[in-house]
């Protein structure tokens, strides 16, 4: 009998955050195997945590990921402000908001810009894409830094920001601080809306995927820091509920966890999913441009994703703004934490999707038991849904091809697999036997 | 006085000997005067870009894998990185190099820059570098210091 092997594996994925791997086998013809992997750091820093007081919590966790490290604080001090009774508000709570704000442009603006856009513009790497297109990787690199000087500002360090602690900040900006942020951030507010316009230029495979989207929802607000989690199929849970619906598995071939809903399976976290289920929460301008370029309410098709970021970018500068507009400084920095024994969860929409964090503490502070569930691991088996579904629709194309779009097809997802060390290695297999 | 050279350390603390660079640069906050701006970096291409603007003189040390013995201490200019230097040789590969070559198609990089590379061996999770790898980190201070003397 004749049978023909076709492998495609990619050991190490270029432009994704840290380090992951895809694995493709076709027999015959028919997709017999698709796998998507990533090494996971959280495990490490669980263990790590394990007897350490929960103050530190916040920078040990902010290690995790270079790009987003505002995320992991803030799912952790809102974790911990739980466990003990307390929550953060009025101004405080509004700086953590501007905060993520800044991290949402750094890292939007990164992913759309530097790693995606060569994808569609047909590049194989920002360099390439830059020969031809300065203009654009300048007005990236200019936008990014707008996102870049709130988290310094605000989070009081350029890389792995210092300033945030369980029950507010250590250290809170004056007015006039925050204002010198406001010219840039104006620039920015017309730089997000060329881009969205940019960028709903690409052209897109035709892909969509009946995706359980999962988010935190609030009733107020474009979600941040807080609210319900909830899905388009019925979900609406407190963050405390995290681990009755939702179970985190470990799968063969990888040390991550894969998480899915209890009886129903992948679920899609993000900006996809984020936007279907606070649409009406976006700012005015944000919702207007998003139609204008074609987006409906509801997005389906994930390469579309790159055109949401622009819109939740224009979303966090003008979110940016109104916050600074009407900032008093607060009186004290920080609220008080009365420490006990007690259980914490956490949940907050990191630039790739919701971060979910809970821990078990001692009477006197320290953490017994840290669970952090990052988005990506959450994305895993949607992410091998949508590789089967490209697979389906292009397995006539040559190796290099199907590679290119399957690789793009995983960054859609802007998979932040820790900011780990960075090497590459591609290897692409075809295997024929007779 | 605006600085008159850059030196730019590449790595991450919590991954054992990927921290060289930094360490580097730890390490020359006693040695330097303001005249020398001292980054320190996680390889985030951005940032970095920036940070090749603040001064005429543009270092950067990183941790590198070549296959030589751990510990050992190269240099590379720019000129000789790209293209040429291939996979897996630092731990920041795919975005250092494109970085550079992104900063200099961008202007950024009017002078070149000079890379000082430690060679190392343990990247896993964890605090704290190899014996080999802290004896190249002393090197490569000196090393660098040579480099703002010439």
């Amino acid at each position: 009998m004749t049978s023909d092997v076709r492998k495609i594996d990619v050991d190490y994925l270029a432009r994704v955050e840290g380090e992951g791997e895809m694995h493709v086998k076709v027999v015959d013809g028919k997709i017999e195997d698709v796998y998507f992997g990533i090494f996971e750091p959280p495990r490490f820093y669980e263990a790590f945590m394990e007897g350490r007081p929960y103050s530190e919590a916040p920078d040990i966790t902010a290690r995790i990921c270079g790009i987003c490290p505002v995320a992991y604080q803030m799912s952790s001090v809102h974790a911990m402000e739980y466990a003990f009774g307390t929550s953060v508000t009025g101004q405080l709570r509004a700086l953590r908001r501007l905060l993520y704000c800044g991290e949402w442009i750094e890292s939007h603006v990164l992913h759309m810009f530097l790693l995606h856009a060569p994808d569609f513009l047909g590049y194989e790497s920002a360099v390439h894409m830059a020969a031809d297109h300065k203009d654009v990787v300048e007005l990236g690199l200019r936008l990014k830094k707008a996102g870049n000087a709130v988290v310094t500002l605000v989070g009081g360090r350029e890389i792995h920001p210092i300033n945030v602690k369980v029950g507010g900040f250590y250290k809170t900006p004056t007015k006039k601080e925050l204002q010198t942020l406001v010219p840039e951030l104006e620039w920015s507010r017309d730089a997000a809306i060329e881009t969205i316009r940019l960028v709903s230029g690409f052209s897109f495979p035709k892909v969509e995927q009946d995706f359980e989207f999962v988010s935190l929802s609030h009733p107020l607000e474009y979600p941040f820091n807080e609210g319900r989690i909830v899905s388009n199929k019925g979900l609406d849970i407190a963050v405390s509920e995290w681990n009755d619906y939702f179970l985190e598995e470990h799968v063969e071939r990888s040390n991550a966890l894969h998480s899915r809903i209890r009886k129903r399976g992948a679920y899609h976290v993000g900006p996809l999913a984020r936007y279907a289920l606070n649409f009406e929460k976006l700012t005015k301008s944000a919702q207007d441009i998003a139609l204008e370029v074609g987006l409906g309410p509801v997005e389906l098709n994930p390469f579309k994703s790159i055109i949401v970021r622009g819109v939740e970018t224009l979303y966090a500068i003008e979110e940016a703004l109104r916050i600074i507009d009407q900032y008093e400084e607060p009186a004290s920095p920080s609220v008080d934490i009365n420490v006990h024994a007690g259980v914490g969860h956490g949940a907050s929409e990191a630039p790739r999707g919701m971060l979910y964090h809970r821990y078990e503490l001692s009477s006197n502070g320290r953490i017994l038991k840290a669970q952090i569930v990052p988005p990506t691991a959450q994305n895993q088996l949607t992410i091998e849904d949508d590789l089967m579904v490209v697979l389906e629709d292009s397995l006539e194309l040559p190796d290099e091809e199907l590679t290119w779009l399957l690789e793009q097809s995983i960054r859609n997802y802007d998979p932040c697999i820790s900011c780990a060390t960075h090497f590459l290695k591609l290897n692409i297999e075809r295997v024929t036997t007779e | 006085m605006e600085p008159r050279a850059v030196v730019i350390g590449v790595g991450n603390r919590w991954r054992r000997d990927d921290m060289a660079g930094i360490a580097v640069v730890d390490q020359l906050r006693h040695r330097v005067g303001t005249e020398v701006d001292l980054v320190e970096s996680d390889g985030e291409p951005t940032r970095l870009i920036d940070a090749f603007e603040r001064a005429p003189q543009v270092i950067m040390v990183d941790a590198v894998v070549t296959g030589a013995e751990p510990g050992t201490v190269h240099r590379f200019t720019d000129t000789q990185l790209p293209d040429g230097m291939g996979i897996g040789q630092s731990s920041h590969l795919v975005q250092l190099v494109q970085t550079i070559q992104l900063g200099k198609l961008l202007g950024k990089l009017p002078n070149g820059l000079v890379l000082i590379g430690i060679e190392a061996s343990d990247f896993d999770n964890g605090e704290g570098m190899t014996s080999q790898v802290e004896v190249g980190v002393q090197a490569a201070v000196e090393a660098v210091v040579g480099e703002l003397s010439a």
